[in-house]
């Protein structure tokens, strides 16, 4: 079993409290600048040294501060590949690489970095030093010099990592990995679990779909970057059919039923913009749709963002914007099933 | 200039090594081998060799050029151990870490990255630490000379060789300085 409890204070205001498993497989983690991501990954390495809290890899202790237990770096067999200064510049990609597997003998050493060099497409780049070949083949031999030295845990401090290299990586790995980005979608199809982070603290984790379908909290909705995030109060529950009224200011929509609060409790709405539907027209009859005047459209790759009076944002795919465009009055309509209440 | 080149050279041989120390580890009488290190800004070789003409000789005629060699290297080694922790400090952490996070222990990490990477102003301040040493000692030798003795030294090489070894180790020192690493 992997896993780390993690306490430690950096700068005044800041403190990294975390307590999280690894599981076989890719753990991603998401979070803003400055959240605590990289601390995680120097205090899992042993580059940085947290105040409380206990890392256990594999059922072996690496750091435990009460009984003041911390095994030095080269020893934990954490394989760090880091956002800057990964490969020695000094060295060509193949001595970087033969480096990272000076355990072996000389033989072996070189079969496993010709191995690597070959899964890795490193072919021309290995006789080049780092700073004379392009930046994915600097990242593919960081991985590969990462994973020549056997470790038990990857740690992948590193935003360029995409979906193919990812899977290369899993096949030559077969331990936990934890991976460090800002790729929602990397996450939801590379990652067996997602960890949200926001400032030293864990927000929500769990398997990527779960999390990203059904944030828990308000913090964890705005990590996940979804725009419409309401304060209401409730006005009316309805046992019978499992469902509330919400009050905004300025509208009300029907939400679903929520067992704990009372009339007249203020919660905290989020939906995502792709949940909401837009109508063009006031004469359409549609259920559970607020009145809404549109104030400005960004035309995104896949989808136009329409953003709407009080702060309620609708993506909409180009077909179907470019056939209402031309409207004055729009409805926007709130799905009950699909807005969140905190 | 055997005096200075071995003082210049044991300097450089131990200067780095003991920077890496002070730099990467912590133990007990570190601040006494810091402050060890620096006795040299306040004793000149001429004083140094003396103590160990005493310590090794017993007495100060035994300060014989192996003896001044070896006040020499102590001298020098304020400056490279400077120069060396200097020039470790401005190592990336990220090469040293992934060095480590890649099974190296410390003298590995040292003797394959750190030291490959920091050489350049190491072997500066030990070029500068030659040209002093050098000119130190003809100094000292100058002025234990008398009469005839005097004369003929200051007719002789010496006062130009000086000179020349403190301008080729100035220039070289301004090049390894200047030649940043290309990385």
């Amino acid at each position: 079993m992997t896993s780390a409890r993690i306490g430690k204070k950096t700068a005044p205001g800041f403190a990294l409290d975390v307590e999280f498993a690894l599981p076989q497989g890719v753990t991603a983690l998401f979070g803003p600048a400055g959240a605590g991501k990289t601390l995680i990954l120097e205090a899992l390495a042993g580059f940085a040294t947290p105040d409380s809290g206990r890392i256990l890899l594999d059922d072996v202790l690496l750091f435990d501060a009460a009984a003041r237990v911390s095994v030095p770096p080269h020893q934990r067999g954490c394989g760090y590949v880091a956002q800057r200064d990964a490969l020695f510049p000094h060295m060509t990609l193949r001595q970087n690489l033969a480096f990272a597997a000076h355990r072996s003998p000389r033989v072996e050493r070189t079969r496993r970095v010709a191995e690597m060099v070959e899964r890795f497409q490193l072919g021309a780049a290995a006789v080049r030093r780092p700073r004379d070949v392009t930046p994915p083949e600097r990242l593919r031999g960081a991985v590969a010099r990462a994973l020549l030295a056997s470790p038990k845990l990857l740690l992948l401090d590193e935003r360029g990592f995409d979906e193919t290299l990812l899977r290369t990586v899993r096949e030559a790995f077969a331990g936990p990995i934890l991976l460090v980005t800002d790729d929602l979608d990397l996450c939801s199809a590379a990652a067996g679990r997602l960890i949200l982070l926001d400032a030293g603290r864990m927000v929500q984790s769990g398997a990527p779909e779960s999390v990203l379908d059904r944030p828990e909290s308000v913090a964890a909705a705005r990590l996940l970057g979804i725009p419409n995030i309401f304060e209401c109060t409730v006005a009316a529950l309805d046992p019978g059919r499992r469902s509330s009224r919400l009050e905004f200011s300025g509208f009300a929509i029907n939400g679903p039923y929520l067992p704990g609060h009372f009339r007249g409790d203020r919660v905290s709405v989020t939906a995502r913009p792709e949940d909401l539907r837009v109508h063009a027209g006031e004469s359409e009859r549609v259920e559970n749709a607020v009145a809404a005047e549109l104030v400005r459209v960004s035309r995104r790759v896949r989808m136009v963002r329409m953003e709407f009076a009080g702060g309620i944002f609708v993506d909409v795919p180009h077909e179907e914007y470019e056939g209402k465009k031309d409207s004055r009055s729009w409805l926007v309509e709130f799905s009950a099933e699909k807005v969140r209440v905190f | 200039m055997r005096v200075g080149g071995l003082g210049a050279a044991g300097s450089l041989a131990l200067g780095p090594w003991l920077a890496w120390l002070l730099a990467t580890r912590e133990f007990r009488g570190k601040r006494a081998v810091e402050g060890a290190a620096e006795l040299p800004a306040v004793l000149p070789p001429l004083i140094l060799g003396t103590y160990f003409a005493f310590a090794l000789a017993g007495r100060p005629e035994g300060f014989t050029w192996r003896v001044a060699a070896l006040a020499a290297a102590a001298a020098a080694l304020r400056a490279t151990v400077r120069a060396a922790r200097a020039a470790f400090d401005a190592v990336p952490r990220g090469y040293l870490n992934a060095a480590r996070s890649l099974g190296a222990p410390g003298w590995r990490v040292f003797w394959r990255v750190a030291a490959p990477l920091g050489y350049r102003p190491i072997l500066a301040a030990a070029s500068l630490a030659f040209a002093r040493l050098a000119a130190e000692y003809a100094v000292a030798v100058l002025v234990a000379a008398q009469g005839d003795a005097r004369g003929a030294l200051l007719a002789g090489p010496l006062l130009p060789a000086v000179g020349l070894a403190a301008l080729a180790a100035l220039t070289a020192a301004n090049r390894l300085e200047r030649w940043r690493a290309r990385v």
